[in-house]
């Protein structure tokens, strides 16, 4: 019973650590509500590791899933003949601020969230960053989706790198 | 880049993926230019009244979309 508490009292820290670090991602770039992409990022940093260490497996990185995201927006403005001086605009926004702590997110980010989450119950487990970057692999379209290919990461390969990650936690 | 264009290519509407792709990038980019230029007139002493007339929205979505986000000047007594 008390370890059945504690679990589900870790895994409430993993699921304010994760929403809190998606607003704070997403303000910082401006964006008032967290989309799927910034969730994702923000399970990259959870101090789990394992969504990391899933793009780790693969060759990759949270730095270059960042990296990868930001180049593909450049490029689908480009596309379309804009480009904005994206420093300047950054330098004039305001700092992020502390979190309000409502956890507003819009609807890509919530479907991820709600898929992650039904993903860790059904196993019995705690929810850690890995189960956000499976759900991430069964999207299909998005910046998410558009980043990952762009790293020529094969979400296949992604879900079962996260699998792996989830499992060695597991038996850990 | 070399050899800027110097007309805009908009996305071929047969190729939805790129249009989109496109869209969601530019609404990230309005957002992101929005929020910087109210915080930079608050900072010049715009009225939220002003922002508003501005960005054609009410002064009552005005600020409840940007009151909390923005940098408060230092010296501000009144509520406008």
């Amino acid at each position: 019973m008390l370890r059945r508490l504690r679990g589900r009292a870790v895994a409430m820290k993993t699921i304010a650590a994760l929403l809190t670090q998606a607003e704070q991602i997403a303000r910082a770039r401006g964006t008032e509500q967290p989309a799927a992409e910034h969730l994702v990022l923000a399970a990259l940093q959870l101090p789990d590791g394992t969504a990391a260490g899933a793009l780790e497996r693969l060759g990759s990185s949270a730095a270059d899933f960042g990296a990868a995201l930001d180049a593909q927006e450049v490029e689908d403005l480009e596309r379309i003949g804009v480009r904005p001086d994206d420093d300047r605009i950054s330098a004039e926004l305001p700092p992020p601020g502390e979190p309000v702590g409502i956890y507003r997110s819009d609807p890509s980010a919530q479907e991820l969230f709600q898929a992650a989450g039904d993903d860790a119950r059904r196993e019995g487990g705690a929810l850690v960053g890995a189960h956000v970057l499976r759900a991430a692999a069964d999207l299909e379209h998005g910046p998410t989706a558009r980043a990952l290919r762009r790293l020529g990461i094969d979400r296949t390969e992604l879900r079962s790198a996260a699998t792996a990650e989830i499992e060695a936690r597991a038996g850990g | 880049m070399q050899g800027a264009p110097d007309t805009i290519e908009v996305p071929d509407p047969s190729d939805p993926e790129a249009a989109f792709a496109s869209v969601v990038a530019l609404r990230r980019l309005a957002d992101r230019l929005e929020l910087a230029a109210v915080n930079v007139a608050v900072r010049q002493g715009w009225s939220w009244t002003d922002v508003a007339a501005a960005l054609g929205v009410s002064r009552q979505a005005a600020h409840k979309k940007f009151a909390r986000r923005v940098e408060r000047p230092v010296t501000r007594h009144r509520r406008d």
